[in-house]
């Protein structure tokens, strides 16, 4: 029997015989790399990839611990052949080839892979690479993620794809070359051997299996592969609802000083099965380590899509034939020059860039009826790279990642955020052991655990992230750093009327006498205890802090990891889980009071009774304070005008403006907007007897009336809000808030960055949508959908 | 089998496993004959089930109580444990102490999709955390800090001690876990922890971390912590359940435990959590058995049951461990024999991609219930087993030796519906595409998982066991090379036949993290320079020091141990290993040392060669690094004592020719078309007969499925010796 395939026919059972030896080639490849390697992050993180490519680049199967290179090295290989790598350069048996250019592939400086051509009987039939995360590149400060950082020349030594092993031979020349460039030569040399021992034993076995198929077989077979994973994604796709969906996402990191950037996205869902992903508004470029180059954005959309549209798929680069990317604005924080800095990209801008795809990707999957899948934002990644002599007397670099890594997750339909431990890139995201990491490098964990009200609140709130207070113990010759954003402003965006995640903050506290403190039975818990029971300097900070010195006592306070955002509207969040949260130490009374409208009585249990009637006064207050959504674009239409907004938020808007043809549209629409709609009808009007044809949000729904009529209405008291495409946020009621009323203290953002912009059902006073962005910024409007278009407005 | 009425006063070994669905019991007699019996487990009483299935085996016309009066050892291999962790069900109320400001620890977690697989871990929507077994407000905090070389940076301040204790009494706990940052390099707090905890209440149990497992990384140590008091009570229950109701039955002897690292420990001192997924390291210590009654060096078994292919491996330097195995959703740091487990076995479904429309089997299978679609209990979806069946493979009416007749019509139906008409092929052109796929599925598994270890199958046997293994054997070892395939006679009943052969076995590990840095190496061969050192004055003493004090632990350790089995270390096996790195580098290699303590430089130089070696062997001279030094992460010994060997039955010899076994002819289809195939009667071969393939040998619990170019030569044990022609 035999399957057609274009040319060549395949024996199906061959063929899934195949495709198991395949996988498991590329998997054994990745554990050798994984467990040869000094990494953390690689080893422990496994932050590590290994594939197998055709000639032409294509990646056939992929093993990955993390998911960010899954498209990476195919760049690589084309870049080959765009510089005449055979011809030039040559290409021969036992080559290896080594690349860290993030312009060409890869997401950053210290990703660095290995491309190894693979020969059959003297023919070249393809590629096997792998690629892993060395911490040290010798950039302006250890660990080359560097906040100091301000163009691609800070980032560490660049490799653009060299010849690291001519015909088996290891150029120890260029070895050499490489490990007078780093701070940590033994750490760069233990992975650069990693990797080429994971890629001589993918080759080896390829050579194997090609031995047992035969190498049409394996041509056929390997194309057919391809095709299957398109096929595969495709068919997923279409069970979303074709349409245009949009969400933004904000941060505030940038380099050693903060500055606000945005980035809107637009997921087109075609017809075809296809998804398009494109950036109409980003911010500019910047002399900044937080600017990615298109590789990292790529990557990006394809790891976020395999983590909740096809998790079940097929990891190759036939994907990339269904999921394409639209325009990504050149010269952008997202699509930099190969002048600018990168080394925040992975987890900082592009992390923050899966924020806004995931909010628009949850939006698609709801409204096409898929709620169980829908995941709101979870947050980026901050981090403390360190190095210096450790305890041992070692040289050492790494970055640490028991603190990095245990971020919350966005709220889920009918659960909340998973705690302390997603990160989208990883779907095996593995927490180090406080004993790894404090055997590595000089330092003792004082404190690690959740920080209580960190994730976003809403009726399923976002997952928490965790604290730290670590010292340093045990040698006084190393430098710390911390990189990070979501001070000022949400890194992420709430979905159907939750919150995002709680601030992020990092403080030093420099010449403590903690050893004393500690001896003495004084236990500092949190940032306040550090302040109140130690003596020292403190120096409160931005989560980007650029490289320090430091001596055994010195320590540093953050909040690593950030928590998620919430979904739904915090009055109607379940009692009893405020109180279970309270128990673990996941909330505090005093913050859920403040969001959730719950009463205690005097034994800290909660008092329904009180609790319903004070949630309904809330929902009355929203009916009394909020303005109808027109009216609203009015006065901030003409705050716009008249300067009339903090500085920073004016200055950003201005930015956006000037560099963003689509965001200057954005402004000139709601400007035409006021004019147009210069009476403002505000009456209330239900739908009778409407059938529902689409539920679009937890809160409303697509209805068809008696009269076959249109509309967009609340789904719990059937106001109408508006025809199917117009943007129902202007027909809500709009109430702006201090961030802080809601997340108070170290919780709460910088309200001359950003506002809490939420939007209420006229009817009921059902928070429908929260906005987190600056002053005077404008709405946004999140679906499009062609089946509705041509409707009367 | 043999006539019942003969097994009177025979010398025998019980073992009883309770599995999740089953109790299966098996009853060995010093001539290598056995009876096997089975009940179903019931939940809440096991020790019920425990005997019945004994019973079972001896069927009504044996006298219990004469058995176990002439029984040598009763084993006992169980799941309740196992089964507690993975359904939260059963557990006893677990505090904890632990270093303040690492209260979330275990609750944090440290690998989210721990026990997922692939495809459930991506999908993280969905891949939660697992409740945890301790929830938060029964772990407390106490003021004490070690560091990473075991010095005290804070010491301990006992009334936070005392106040933590006192909460957690005042919640009724069970017991409290003890567990504490590096208290396995320096237990001076969690021994006064544990002090303080016994003056407040006597009646309350205690464990410390680093009783349990003294090693590094605090998440699997904390676990093993917790799941030691977790599970023990209910385990220490049961157990004495069942050893009161053996001895009123006449057994004399110590009721011995399975334990996850191939070998038993009496019930008395047995630490619970080394009973955990013990079920399929029977299978095991039969491969072991059977590589002991050969002489072979190297070999490894393959156990295909209803829903799982199971490998495991016993090559000579000793079977490889799990460091950091996972129970339920947990990474615990109480090591096991590694098992590599897919889910491929007989009730494996197969099915048509919708997408891409390529057939794949598994890993979704039908299980025991509703089982194959030829079982005729409710099965819709096409299984392998069905394939066998209308492959004319599997007689359906000789299924389990005729006591359950298969409906192959409906088989035949399902294959056609589900598969054969969408790929618009012919029915059994169907099925034997589906044995090929999971053929070939085991087949990859099987080669990466020896490629993973550096295993060379020239060199290794392969036994077939478990339902499945035998009809199946010949397509998952094609092309391999192995040695030889063994089809062993209890090969239905391999894994507890083989846990009937074990023997006492206790593990220990410690963690030293000594460094051994600057030491000179070749740059060309990336070897370290040994010549050069002459005198142990010339290594860092702290680091020898801390090896040899382990090494003083674990024996002493290893010594009570013995004598409470009622023997003296020197009349136990003793293997010594190390865990090991180049300086630098995150994850230790496994390497076997033919001694412990380190008493001159030429011990020395040996522990570093055995590291070389092994090394070299497993990732090759590209990636040598003597650039880090040499760091000695954890140091283990295993004690082991065989106490018992059962002698396999030889039968008798017969010429070359099997036509004597022969019963009947059918047809079978090979290689896309029906062949007029002979098929045996395992139990009338002879010693020396040599079936070719195309042939099929039935046994009552089995078929074995010879295919063209294959022949199976009957050894003097009874063995089945699979080759190519």
């Amino acid at each position: 029997m035999s399957m057609s395939n274009n040319k060549l026919e395949i024996d199906p059972v061959k063929y899934e015989i195949f495709t198991h030896r395949l996988e498991a080639i590329v998997e054994e490849g990745k554990e050798v790399t994984r467990y040869l390697s000094g990494s953390t992050i690689t080893r422990e993180a496994g932050e590590v990839q290994v594939a197998y490519y055709d000639p032409s680049g294509e990646g056939v199967a992929i093993a990955c611990g993390i998911l960010m290179h899954i498209m990476n090295v195919t760049r690589a290989i084309r870049y080959m052949k765009d510089q005449r790598y055979e011809e030039d350069i040559g290409i021969y048996e036992g080559d290896q080839f080594i690349n860290n250019d993030a312009y060409i592939a890869g997401m950053h400086v210290p990703d660095f892979s290995i491309v190894a051509p693979v020969y059959y009987k003297g023919e070249l039939i393809g590629y096997v690479a792998s690629i892993s995360h060395t911490p040290e590149v010798g950039a302006i400060e250890p660990g080359g993620m560097c906040p100091s950082a301000k163009e691609a020349y800070h980032d560490g030594i660049h490799v653009p794809l060299i010849k690291l092993i001519e015909k088996g031979k290891m150029r120890r020349d260029l070895l050499n070359m490489l490990l007078r460039n780093v701070r940590d030569p033994r750490g760069m040399e233990l992975d650069i051997r990693a990797r080429i021992a994971g890629n001589e034993r993918v080759k080896t076995r390829i050579k194997e299996l090609i031995d047992e198929v035969g190498l049409d077989f394996f041509k056929a077979a390997s194309m057919k592969y391809l095709e299957d994973s398109e096929n595969f994604a495709r068919k997923r796709i279409q069970e979303l609802r074709p349409g245009i969906y949009r969400a933004q996402a904000f941060t505030d990191s940038f380099g050693e000083e903060l500055k606000p950037a945005v980035i809107m996205v637009e997921m087109e869902v075609t017809n075809e099965g296809e998804i398009v992903v494109s950036t109409p508004v980003v911010s500019p470029q910047g002399r900044c380590f937080d600017n990615a180059y298109l590789p990292a954005v790529e990557a990006t959309v394809f790891y976020t899509m395999l983590v909740t549209l096809l998790p079940d798929g097929i990891w190759n680069t036939g994907l990339s034939r269904v999921i394409k990317l639209g325009e990504i604005p050149w010269k952008s924080r997202l699509n930099a020059d190969p002048s600018c800095s990168v080394g925040y990209a992975t987890v900082g801008i592009s992390s923050v860039f899966c924020n806004a795809l995931l909010d628009a990707l949850s939006r698609a999957l709801y409204s096409s009826g898929k709620k169980e899948e829908v995941l709101a934002p979870a947050t980026i990644v901050n981090d403390t790279p360190i190095g210096g002599i450790n305890q041992w007397g070692r040289q050492f670099g790494s970055i640490l990642t028991s603190g990095a890594l245990a971020s919350g997750g966005g709220g889920r339909i009918g659960k909340d955020g998973i705690d302390s431990s997603v990160n989208m890139w990883n779907p095996w995201t593995y927490i180090s052991d406080a004993e790894g990491e404090e055997n590595l490098a000089p330092i003792i964990h004082v404190v690690r655990k959740h920080r209580p009200d960190s994730g976003g609140p809403g009726r399923w709130r976002g997952g928490v992230g965790v604290e730290h207070i670590t010292m340093i113990h045990g040698s006084d010759i190393v430098q710390v750093m911390h990189f990070g954003g979501g001070h000022k402003i949400p890194v992420n965006q709430g979905m159907f009327g939750g919150y995002p995640g709680a601030s992020s903050y990092f403080d030093w506290m420099l010449g403590t006498d903690v050893y004393k403190k500690l001896r003495q039975g004084m236990f500092p818990e949190s940032a306040k205890d550090v302040m109140e029971i130690l003596k020292g300097e403190y120096i409160p900070g931005p989560p980007n802090a650029p490289a320090r010195h430091l001596k055994p006592g010195d320590l540093w306070i953050s909040t690593s990891c950030g928590g998620g955002a919430g979904i739904g509207d915090p009055m109607e969040r379940d009692p009893i889980a405020i109180l279970r949260d309270i128990e673990n130490g996941t909330a505090t009374r005093e913050v859920a009071e403040r969001q959730y409208g719950v009463v205690f009585d005097a034994s800290g249990n909660i008092d329904f009774e009180k609790t319903e009637q004070l949630r309904n006064q809330i929902k009355k207050d929203r009916l009394e304070r909020g303005i109808f959504g027109l009216e609203y674009i009015k006065t901030m239409v003409d705050k716009r005008e008249r300067g009339d907004l903090p500085k920073i938020a004016l200055d950003f808007i201005k930015e956006t403006e000037e560099f963003s043809p689509a965001f200057k549209e954005l402004l000139e629409a709601e400007k035409r907007l006021v004019v147009e709609n210069n009476v403002i009808e505000t009456g209330i009007k239900k739908v009778s007897e409407g059938k529902t044809i689409m539920e679009l949000t937890p809160y409303l729904n697509i209805v068809e009336d008696s009269k076959g009529e249109i509309w967009i209405a609340c789904s719990k008291c059937d106001t109408i809000y508006c025809e199917p495409n117009e943007n129902y946020k202007y027909y809500a009621l709009v109430r702006e808030r201090d961030p802080a009323e809601v997340q108070p203290g170290r919780l709460a953002f910088d309200k001359n960055w950003v506002v809490y912009r939420e939007f209420y059902c006229p009817g009921c006073g059902t928070q429908i949508e929260v906005e987190a962005v600056p002053p005077g910024w404008p709405i946004l409007s999140n679906y499009q959908f062609k089946e509705f278009e041509g409707s009367k407005k | 089998m043999a006539v019942l009425s003969n097994f009177h006063g025979k010398r025998c070994v019980i073992f009883t496993d309770t599995g999740g669905t089953f109790t299966d019991a098996i009853v060995v007699f010093e001539d290598g004959t056995f009876l096997t019996g089975k009940s179903s487990t019931t939940y809440g009483r096991l020790e019920i089930s425990f005997f019945e299935s004994i019973k079972d085996a001896l069927s009504s016309q044996v006298n219990l109580e004469k058995v176990l009066s002439s029984a040598e050892i009763v084993g006992y291999g169980t799941t309740h444990g196992t089964n507690i962790i993975v359904s939260g069900v059963g557990g006893a109320k677990v505090g904890v102490i632990t270093t303040k400001g690492h209260e979330d620890r275990t609750i944090i977690g440290r690998l989210r999709a721990a026990g997922l697989d692939r495809r459930e871990g991506m999908h993280i929507v969905r891949a939660d955390k697992p409740e945890p077994l301790v929830p938060r407000r029964l772990i407390r905090g106490v003021i004490e800090r070690l560091d990473c070389k075991g010095n005290v940076v804070v010491p301990l301040d006992e009334d936070s001690v005392r106040h933590a204790v006192r909460d957690l009494l005042k919640e009724n706990v069970d017991g409290i876990a003890v567990c504490l940052l590096w208290s396995f390099l320096n237990p001076i707090h969690e021994l006064r922890v544990k002090e303080i905890i016994q003056e407040m209440a006597s009646d309350v149990s205690v464990v410390t971390s680093h009783e349990v497992t003294p090693v590094f990384r605090e998440y699997p140590r904390f676990i093993s912590t917790i799941v030691d008091l977790y599970i023990g009570a209910a385990l220490r229950e049961l157990f004495e359940k069942i050893k009161g109701k053996l001895s009123d039955q006449g057994y004399k002897h110590p009721l011995q435990i399975l334990q996850a690292s191939g070998g038993l420990s009496r019930a008395e001192v047995v630490r619970p959590g080394t009973t955990l997924h013990s079920g399929p390291v029977g299978g095991l210590i039969g491969v072991e058995f059977i590589k002991r009654l050969y002489g072979y060096e190297n070999a490894l078994g393959t156990d295909v049951g209803g829903t799982s292919f199971d490998i495991c491996f016993s090559p000579k330097e000793g079977s490889p461990l799990l460091r950091e195995p996972i129970v339920g959703r947990f990474e615990i740091a109480t090591p096991m024999r590694e098992i590599v487990t897919i889910g491929s076995g007989g009730g494996s479904i197969a099915w048509i991609e919708p997408a891409t429309g390529v057939l794949k089997v598994g890993p979704q299978s039908a299980g025991s219930e509703p089982g194959p679609v030829c079982y005729d209990t409710g099965g819709t979806e096409p299984t392998v087993t069905d394939a066998d069946v209308v492959l004319g493979r599997i007689d359906p009416n000789y299924f389990l030796g005729g006591k359950m007749k298969l409906n192959k019509k409906k088989a035949w139906k399902a294959i056609e519906e589900k598969i054969a008409n969408p790929l618009e092929i012919d029915v059994p052109e169907a099925a034997e595409s589906i044995c090929k796929i999971i053929d070939g599925t085991m087949n990859a598994t099987l080669q990466t998982s020896m490629n993973m270890k550096g295993y060379d199958p020239t060199s290794f046997i392969c036994v077939a066991y478990g339902g499945a293994g035998p009809t199946h054997c010949a397509g998952y070892t094609e092309g391999i090379g192995f040695r030889s395939v063994i089809i062993p006679p209890q090969a239905a009943v391999f894994s507890a036949f083989g846990a009937s052969t074990a023997g006492l076995l206790h593990r220990y590990e410690a963690s030293c993290m000594a460094m051994f840095m600057e030491m000179d190496y070749d740059e060309v061969t990336g070897k370290f320079q040994l010549e050069n050192l002459t005198s142990l004055s010339q290594l860092p003493s702290e680091a020898l020091d801390r090896i040899n004090s382990i090494w003083e632990r674990l024996e002493e350790r290893a010594k009570d141990d013995a004598s409470a089995e009622g023997f003296s270390l020197e009349d136990m096996n003793r293997n010594y290993e190390m865990l090991a790195r180049y300086g630098g580098q995150l994850w230790e290699l496994r390497v076997p040392l033919k001694s412990g303590k380190i008493n001159s430089i030429e011990d020395f130089k040996q522990m570093v060669r055995a590291f070389e070696l092994k090394y070299l062997e497993v990732y090759g001279e590209h990636a040598m690094f003597p650039a880090g030094g040499l760091e000695v992460v954890s140091l283990s010994l295993e004690i082991r004592k065989q106490l018992w060997e059962p002698r396999i039955p030889k039968i008798d010899k017969g010429e070359r020719d099997p036509s004597k076994a022969l019963k009947s002819e059918r047809d079978v289809y090979f290689n896309e078309k029906w062949i007029n195939t002979r098929v045996y009667e395992r139990s009338a071969l002879k010693a020396g007969n040599i079936v070719e393939g195309p042939a099929i040998i039935e046994a009552k619990d089995t078929t074995i499925v010879i295919p063209l170019d294959r022949k199976v030569r009957v050894d003097d044990y009874g063995m089945l010796i699979m080759s190519d022609k």
